[in-house]
């Protein structure tokens, strides 16, 4: 008895110990966590309960936390996979609400009211919708591995790690993920991307 | 390099993910075919687009978050204390239960079969000179109310009692 209370005694102060340097590495983490959960949703909201939901779990597994690896890719592994359950418990949803579509079976999406937006935030608005609708009309590896090296910037191996697998793979998803967003942007949004062909120039 | 297999690479070769040879081959093939030099321009857009920034949290998410994670591990402590506190109340309730199974089975051993004869104490001199003896004298029999059979039946099911099922058979068995 007096055995397993001072165990107990000894993990709560371990506990103590390892809540700070989570607290710590939450803080370093939760701006990338949040603009990765972004990409992912798609949405302000969903996006912060996806990145409440990983920073719970890795919580939960802290202790299993491998340190030779990067907190980050450790976390965006947390944040993807959650989101994949997310999407999951989504999309069984979502066949019934999809009888209440168009004719045609399109969705109807929200519009803002622009009229009252000054030119740069219509403009930074609009990349941000384009841009999302793109994301979202790719097959979800493709668009994790592009999220991963355009907006967090990761190195092909780190996102390798993230993804559980090869640096080929990761090439490869990278690479046709890119085309497919091309190939939609150039469709949907000719002038964004004529606009960023000015500016390149 | 032939622009099938500069293609392929142009992503690899725009994030510099290529080996050292892999890149001059690329980049000497792109000084001479502006097929790839405008396929490459493309996929810089791409990724520029892709670098846009994305809206900001709402206010106070930070705090929430921190505070999301203080109540979860408050949560967990307090699931740990709880698991203690049940595993301790279990393990005590099965000692007394044990307690009580054992002091029975003693009573039970000691018990003579019908017809039931009151035990003097000379006689209990006589007997084994043990712990479940004393037992006896300060328990007597007569007044259980207990027929042979019955007792014998009980015994039938503590001796049946699987060794490694708790601690009331356990003690049953070492005594035999
Ligand atoms: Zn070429």
């Amino acid at each position: 008895m007096a055995f397993t209370l001072t165990r107990i005694f000894d993990r709560a102060q371990t506990d103590q110990g390892s809540f700070e340097e989570f607290e710590k590495l939450m803080r370093q983490t939760q701006k990338q966590a949040f603009s990765l959960a972004y990409r992912l949703t798609g949405n302000v909201s969903e996006a912060e309960d996806l990145v409440q939901d990983a920073y719970i779990r890795a919580f939960r597994f802290f202790y299993r936390y491998d340190r030779s690896m990067p907190f980050s890719s450790w976390l965006f592994r947390i944040v993807t996979n959650a989101h994949i359950d997310a999407v999951r418990r989504k999309c069984k949803l979502r066949t019934s609400s999809l009888d209440q579509g168009g004719d045609d079976g399109s969705k109807t999406i929200e519009v803002m009211d622009s009229s009252a937006l000054p030119d740069a935030l219509i403009a930074e608005r609009d990349v941000n919708e384009d841009l999302q609708k793109g994301l979202d009309s790719m097959n979800q590896e493709f668009k994790m591995a592009v999220i991963l090296a355009d907006v967090e910037g990761m190195a092909y191996e780190e996102i390798a790690e993230v993804m559980n697998t090869s640096i080929g793979t990761v090439r490869s998803r990278i690479h046709r993920g890119r085309k497919h967003l091309k190939a939609h942007l150039l469709s949907t949004a000719p002038a964004l991307y004529e606009r960023y062909c000015d500016e390149l120039l | 390099m032939n622009c099938f297999k500069v293609s392929h690479h142009l992503s690899a070769y725009l994030d510099s993910e290529l080996t050292g040879s892999e890149m001059l081959a690329i980049r000497s093939h792109l000084g001479i075919c502006p097929h790839c030099r405008a396929e490459l321009e493309s996929l810089k857009i791409t990724k520029r687009v892709c670098a846009v920034e994305v809206p900001s949290a709402t206010p106070g998410f930070e705090e929430r978050l921190s505070e999301v994670v203080r109540s979860a591990r408050q949560n967990g402590q307090a699931q740990a204390w709880q698991r203690y506190f049940s595993t301790s109340l279990s393990v005590a309730v099965a000692c007394v239960i044990g307690l009580g199974v054992f002091t029975s089975y003693l009573f039970i051993k000691h018990t003579p079969a019908a017809p039931i004869k009151p035990v003097s104490p000379s006689s209990v001199a006589q007997s084994q000179p043990s712990l479940s003896k004393m037992h006896l004298v300060d328990n007597p029999a007569p007044n259980s109310g207990s027929t042979g059979q019955e007792v014998q039946q009980e015994r039938e099911y503590l001796d049946g009692a699987d060794p490694l099922s708790g601690p009331a058979s356990a003690i049953a068995y070492a005594d035999r």
